[in-house]
């Protein structure tokens, strides 16, 4: 009895541990790397780089929010980069080539996003085919529809509005918009992920397929729509990093797939075992941003940076799992994904 | 009388089997070939001879083509990214075929090459077993795709590689890399570029400098380059930091961003290709600062509003200029002397030279598009002195305005536009004969005189 007592105190610490310490001890990393950055830069910290790390993140935890459930179930989403091309190229050549309205634009780009996400999760749960080849080659699908509906015309401008509320030009209370965006990004997301059934259902999906099968629960529907959210989240990204760039471009997307990842795995998701939180993935998010832009700060080669990139992502890994390096001694559960 | 008109039908009916067969052979060339015919036809009527023969080869060319035939077969291609440069290139190349009195000699036939070694090497292979006699292609390496360079000569095929340089022998290079920008005595467009930044920042001043796709041999050239015009004219500038800006705008946005979030005090960026990423960067920062770039409309529109900066790069037009010469071989023969190492001359633009193109042809010292005419990434640089029969049209389609005709260079022009042979090291990674490989004022590995 008393055994039993302390494991579910342990089990409280630990989840306290998980939901509030590492996320606050994250962001208050971030903001200690920005400060550290007067190392290497006599312009940090400042007010502008605190709103570049949120703007840029803001990109990254769109991203990183659909990654994060599919990581969640053991999956891994590597078509986030054709979906954004897709979706800003959708909107991109509706409004600046066929003088669609922008509304039916955006409508069209997301509902095309959604679709692929879909599909992409119709073949992992259904076929069960590996998660990362499926979208893998859905990737590869998409940058091709991408390329045909843009090819041999001039490059589409994104519309107007998205310029202005992406690319840092349009501000609020003084304050880069993407920059307060990163906030709403981050409670939306919060409440879909811990306060939603689907969030509750989906992290039931992760810890355990068949627990969540046993208690009658539409597995496939959620994994299906688990994809759908992660093709949606793309969707919307794509819509924003045109807005950013105010061109749609095949390379749109590529630069944000592999920091999504490392966002999602340092925030201390742990693939398919349904642990992991929303809160720890935006605030490593913030971290891992505040260091590439100190690292960019300082003079060394090009080359040298990607290394040293490299290894702080290695380092930050290592430091703030608790699952690596340590044998686990209860297996988690048995995914056949 | 008579013979006149059995001359007439003749033609026209062999117009006709040309064009079904170019429907038959690739779908890409159909409407080229329907346009040859119509001119073919045209040019009959006209009463003017069909494709004439001194020595019984078409045109009276050099030698018969390869495949038989009554027409040199003639593979324009590009590489298939999306890329609003590339597509003006290959389209300018494609126009250069098609206009007389190219059109009755040739058959063109257009490709697009995907972006890796492997499926280019194939590509050649299949284009030097269709019967090809002239390849003009973009190539993906400069030197993974020197064995099927190779095999091509050996099978007789002119091959001719634009912008992105080989280093096989046999393959004709035509590039900007090394060459000089109109209107300067110093070679190499880093150098040229930086000494721009250098003279618009009054000489002093820290600077970004951004790389393209790092460790191609390409980016050396430009930065190697580059950091010798800091060394000699601005000696205590210093570069705040580095990136890789991959030749690609979005990227380069990115990374300017971040660059502005920690040093906000810059007073330069040397940006290069990508740079309306630069430029986007530092508009959302309220920041306006000297940048490089190259050729893009969105710059050069910047410039004509006033930006500070220096527009400078790699031209499309290269793609026309290359095709030219691939005719002039085929046309004149291997033996003519034409040189293998061909240097393009390219533009410098500033907000005090930069002059809207108002003619759909070339116009002296045009180089901006007026707004709205073509997207933001495309270039004016489809101008250059060497392509005066370039066209937006050409451009845009691959297919030339009616009444357009080629102007073939001579072999003596030729000669004229040789690379001097103490830059030849670095396209070819080789001197030529009684030159030693030796370090040029600009930084770089070259060749000197022995």
């Amino acid at each position: 009895m008393s055994d039993q007592l302390l494991i579910e105190a342990q089990q409280r610490r630990s989840s306290r541990m998980q939901t509030i310490y590492r996320p606050l001890i994250l962001a208050a990393l971030a903001l200690l790397v920005l400060v550290a950055g007067r190392l290497v830069s006599e312009s940090l910290p400042s007010w502008i780089a605190v709103q570049t790390v949120l703007t840029l993140t803001m990109f990254l935890s769109v991203i990183a929010f659909g990654q994060g459930l599919v990581m969640l179930t053991g999956g891994l989403d590597l078509s986030v980069p054709g979906v954004i091309a897709l979706s800003a190229s959708i909107v991109a050549v509706w409004v600046s080539f066929m003088d669609g309205s922008f509304i039916v634009g955006v409508l069209l780009a997301l509902g095309v996003s959604l679709l692929f996400g879909i599909v992409n999760g119709l073949l992992v749960s259904i076929l069960k085919a590996p998660a990362f080849i499926v979208t893998l080659a859905m990737g590869a699908v998409l940058e091709g529809f991408s390329l045909y509906i843009t090819y041999g015309r001039k490059s589409p401008e994104s519309p107007e509005l998205l310029v202005t509320l992406f690319s840092g030009s349009g501000k609020l209370f003084g304050i880069a918009i993407p920059a307060l965006l990163f906030f709403v990004v981050g409670i939306i997301g919060f409440i879909i992920q811990a306060r939603s059934r689907f969030g509750r259902n989906a992290y039931l999906l992760g810890s355990s397929l068949e627990a969540s099968r046993i208690a009658g629960q539409p597995v496939n529907f959620i994994q299906i729509s688990i994809y759908a959210v992660s093709g949606f989240g793309s969707g919307i990204a794509g819509l924003m990093l045109v807005g950013f760039s105010g061109n749609a471009q095949l390379s749109l997307g590529t630069e944000w797939l592999m920091p999504s990842i490392a966002a999602v795995l340092v925030g201390g998701t742990i693939i398919g075992s349904g642990r992991g939180f929303w809160q720890s993935t935006i605030t490593a998010g913030l971290m891992l941003t505040a260091i590439t832009i100190v690292i960019q700060s300082t003079g060394v080669s090009s080359g040298w940076k990607s290394v040293l990139y490299g290894v702080v992502v290695l380092v930050a890994l290592l430091s703030t799992r608790s699952d690596i390096g340590r044998r686990r001694r209860k297996k988690v559960s048995q995914d056949p994904l | 009388m008579k013979r006149n008109w059995k001359v007439a039908a003749l033609a026209v009916i062999a117009a006709s089997t040309l064009a079904l067969s170019a429907c038959g052979g690739s779908s890409d060339t159909a409407d080229a070939g329907a346009e040859t015919a119509a001119a073919s036809e045209a040019a009959t009527e006209a009463g003017t001879d069909a494709p004439a023969s001194d020595n019984g080869n078409p045109c009276g060319w050099a030698a018969p083509p390869r495949a038989g035939g009554d027409k040199y077969v003639v593979y324009m291609s590009s590489l298939n990214i999306g890329n609003a440069w590339q597509e003006e290139a290959v389209n300018l190349g494609s126009a250069e075929a098609l206009m007389s009195p190219y059109s009755d000699c040739v058959e063109l036939r257009t490709e697009r090459t995907e972006p890796d070694p492997a499926s280019q090497i194939s590509q050649i292979q299949s284009m030097t077993a269709a019967g090809a006699d002239a390849i003009v292609t973009f190539a993906l390496s400069p030197t993974a795709i020197n064995a099927t360079f190779k095999e091509a000569c050996d099978a007789g095929v002119t091959v001719v590689i634009y912008d992105a340089t080989v280093t096989e022998p046999c393959a004709y290079n035509v590039s900007y890399i090394t060459a000089k920008p109109i209107g300067s005595d110093i070679p190499f467009m880093g150098y040229n570029a930086m000494a721009a930044l250098i003279e618009m920042m009054g000489g002093a001043g820290d600077i970004f400098v951004a790389h393209g796709v790092a460790g191609t041999s390409v980016d050396n050239v430009h930065y190697l380059s580059a950091l010798a015009a800091i060394e000699q004219l601005a000696p205590d500038m210093n570069i705040l930091t580095e990136w890789d800006g991959n030749w690609d705008s979005a990227q380069q946005q990115k990374e300017t961003t971040k660059a502005l979030a920690s040093n906000p005090d810059v007073v330069g960026i040397f940006c290069g290709y990508g740079e309306s990423g630069c430029v986007k960067a530092l508009k959302a920062a309220n920041k306006t600062i000297p940048v490089t770039g190259e050729t893009s409309q969105y710059f050069r529109e910047q410039l004509l509003a006033g930006w500070p900066g220096v527009s400078i790069g790699s031209p499309p037009a290269q793609g026309g200029i290359a095709m030219k010469i691939a005719l002039g071989v085929l046309e004149f023969g291997p033996d003519a002397g034409i040189p293998h190492d061909i240097e393009v001359p390219f533009k410098v633009v500033t907000k005090d030279t930069v002059k809207v193109c108002e003619e759909d042809t070339y116009t002296e010292g045009c180089n901006v598009f007026p707004a709205g005419v073509v997207g933001d990434e495309n270039t004016a640089d489809i101008f250059n002195p060497l392509l005066p029969e370039s066209s937006l049209t050409s451009a845009k389609t691959g297919v030339p305005p009616a009444g357009l005709v080629a102007v073939p260079f001579t072999v003596e022009e030729m000669i004229s536009f040789e690379q001097d042979p103490s830059r030849r090291y670095i396209t070819r990674e080789a001197c030529p004969e009684g030159w030693t490989q030796g370090k040029l004022e600009q930084g770089l590995d070259g060749c000197v005189q022995s």
